[in-house]
């Protein structure tokens, strides 16, 4: 276990349910300051959970979670959303406001938090969205933006604060590989140059091994593997395997639990 | 008819499965086996020699078959089926018996639904009230931090609600006064009573149907669009984007509108009272003869400012009910366009109840207080 100095994220003994489901049992996470930390898992395995949990939008059952030396459910909300100020995120979707176009939304946080003047902030979001290659595509709407591009611009509003947390949820979900490999390179870019710690939920194997710093493969709200990418595929645990070589059965069933086929199919006829 | 899918050689003990057991024949394959009659051997030998064709679907209904067959005490053996075919049955018969993982859930009855209803009740009710308590925060903080209203929201709310409202409400509010007229008056004309249309119509437009129907309209379609727009935000992760920016959704989706409502409905209310009045007046005239110089003469002495103002006090109730109740119901929306639909609806409904309802509680207190 690392001390507070090198983690910027510290979780303890997290329990979350939801409903009856227990989506993280007791588990443990150490985020590096500077590095990119890869939480992988299946699908429905409460990745995007997590990273809610860091950002406070849920709260757990049991079990802490720090931010900065802070247990960031114990915040009052002023507090809360002071510290979130220094948290971006990339959703799944974008989450580009619809209604502002792609200057306007990354303009927004600024306009939001601080009171600089009009000159200060156009010159911020230049520099960020020339940093995500959109600068030219400053006075596009949302629904003009391919979903590479959407990406990029939503990615450039999460980091116009200088956040010291970014957290990408499923970044590469539903890219072309050359949208992706964009997308891979700023993420690696952005943080070694802007000195952030980036937590990065993922299920693309060989995309995340290739920038990741550290892996936490998660299934069935339990940690079932971490360590670097090198680590990681040299990893003989049945469970570790079968998710870094993508077997479509083993220890994760390709099932989904149901009543017997035969009655499933038959009804009364079942013997 | 049997032939053509199952052909039975008795003498061999022998069936044959002929031409195509596909999906689209799988009606008239069943209806054959129903009437089949088993030979009488206990060995049967099933054939594919003549089958054309078998799909998935024709493969599961070949295996009950030999399901059934199996149990009554045959013994069966496949042969001359092709490769392809011989494939999809062994694939079906291994998913058939599939390792089995009971799940069942019994359906609630009497007492044990009235309990769950009673408990969803509760969540509902819960979850209203303390949408309703972090309004009411935000609302009174809101004298002492001035800047933190976002003007931006406000001003289109605005202008959405209340500015483009403006043609519909007054249209449909002269067209109210118009039926007004025409239903009292037909009713004053037989005591020849003309002239008191003008105390009718006056009163019952400023008190009544101006804020009544300045709000039912705006609830359908205002209180619709917040909803649609708020929960589309909330498919598309425009909440959470926010949450997580440090921006209260409320202070920046609900406050805003809140407020702007608050004006424009009893601003569009005016217009109504205005337009429903000369509806009334128009009607008058030709129906009644009640020329328009008398019509002013005696409204300026039958209808008292009291009537409108005491119709002026619901409009901004009115507006902060279709305001909250339209937000609430766009942050109820789950992951789903059929969701913001079903939101929608409620919301329109919900709005024009609850319009209703208060619109009832200010009769009665007005019939309390006595005026």
């Amino acid at each position: 276990m690392l001390n507070h100095n090198e983690t910027l994220v510290t979780i303890r003994n997290l329990t979350f349910y939801r409903g009856d489901r227990k989506i993280f049992d007791n588990v443990n996470f150490d985020i590096q300051r500077g590095k990119i930390t890869a939480v992988m898992g299946p699908s429905g395995t409460g990745k995007t959970t997590l990273l809610r949990l860091i950002g406070a939008q849920l709260y757990p059952d049991a079990g802490t979670v720090e931010f900065d030396g802070k247990n960031i459910h114990q915040l009052s909300q002023k507090e809360l959303y002071k510290a979130r100020q220094s948290m971006g995120m990339l959703f799944q979707s974008s989450a580009l406001f619809t209604n502002l176009n792609t200057f306007e939304n990354v303009a927004f946080p600024l306009r939001e938090h601080t009171k600089l003047a009009e000159e200060l902030i156009r010159d911020i979001v230049l520099l960020k969205l020339q940093a995500v290659g959109l600068r030219g595509a400053r006075d596009l709407m949302p629904s003009e933006l391919s979903g590479g591009m959407a990406r990029r611009a939503a990615l450039a509003r999460a980091i116009v604060l200088d956040p010291q947390l970014i957290m990408y949820d499923e970044p590469f979900t539903g890219q072309d590989p050359i949208a992706m490999g964009v997308i891979l390179n700023l993420i690696r870019r952005l943080n070694d140059a802007l000195g952030m710690t980036s937590i990065l939920v993922s299920h693309d194997v060989a995309e995340v091994a290739q920038i990741a710093d550290y892996i936490y493969l998660i299934a069935d709200g339990k940690i079932i593997g971490q360590g670097s990418p090198a680590e990681m595929a040299n990893n003989k645990a049945p469970q570790v395997l079968q998710f870094m070589q993508g077997l479509p059965d083993g220890v994760v069933p390709f099932h989904y639990p149901a009543i017997n086929y035969a009655q499933d199919l038959y009804g009364e006829t079942s013997e | 008819m049997m032939d053509h899918f199952l052909t039975i050689d008795t003498a061999n003990a022998t069936v044959f499965c002929n031409n195509n057991w596909t999906l689209e024949n799988l009606v008239n394959i069943d209806n054959v086996l129903l009437s089949v009659t088993w030979p009488q051997q206990k060995t049967l030998i099933f054939s594919g020699e003549r089958l054309q064709k078998m799909d998935s679907a024709g493969a599961l209904r070949f295996n009950k078959l030999i399901k059934q067959l199996s149990a009554q005490g045959f013994k069966i053996t496949l042969k001359n089926f092709v490769p392809a075919t011989q494939t999809i049955i062994d694939l079906i018969a291994k998913e058939y018996s599939f390792p089995s993982i009971p799940q069942e859930k019994p359906s609630l009855t009497g007492l044990a639904w009235l309990g769950k209803y009673v408990i969803d009740f509760d969540i509902r009710l819960y979850s209203i009230l303390s949408f309703i308590g972090e309004i009411a925060i935000v609302a009174i903080r809101l004298p002492f931090h001035l800047q933190k209203i976002h003007w931006r929201s406000f001003f289109s709310a605005i202008e959405a609600t209340g500015y483009r409202a403006i043609p519909i409400i007054v249209l449909l509010n002269f067209l109210i006064g118009v039926v007004l007229a025409y239903q009292m008056g037909l009713q004053l004309k037989n005591y020849g009573a003309e002239i008191f249309i003008v105390d009718l119509i006056g009163i019952s437009v400023f008190r009544e149907f101006g804020p009544l129907i300045t709000a039912i309209i705006v609830a359908g379609r205002t209180g619709s669009s917040f909803t649609a727009q708020i929960g589309t935000m909330k498919i598309n992760e425009e909440l959470d984007a926010l949450r997580i920016m440090g921006v209260l959704p409320i202070e920046l989706l609900v406050v805003p509108r809140t407020i702007a409502l608050m004006l424009s409905v009893p601003l569009l209310t005016v217009l109504a009272d205005i337009s429903g009045v000369f509806g009334g007046m128009f009607m008058s005239k030709h129906l009644l003869h009640v020329s328009y110089y008398d019509f002013l003469h005696r409204f300026e002495t039958a209808v008292s400012v009291k009537s409108f103002v005491l119709g002026m006090i619901k409009a901004p109730v009115f507006g902060i009910l279709i305001a909250t109740i339209g937000c609430f119901q766009g942050f109820k929306v789950a992951n789903s366009a059929d969701s913001v639909g079903r939101q929608t609806t409620r919301s329109v409904v919900q709005s024009i109840f609850f319009i209703i309802v208060a619109d009832a509680v200010f009769s009665i207190l007005y019939s309390e207080f006595g005026i």
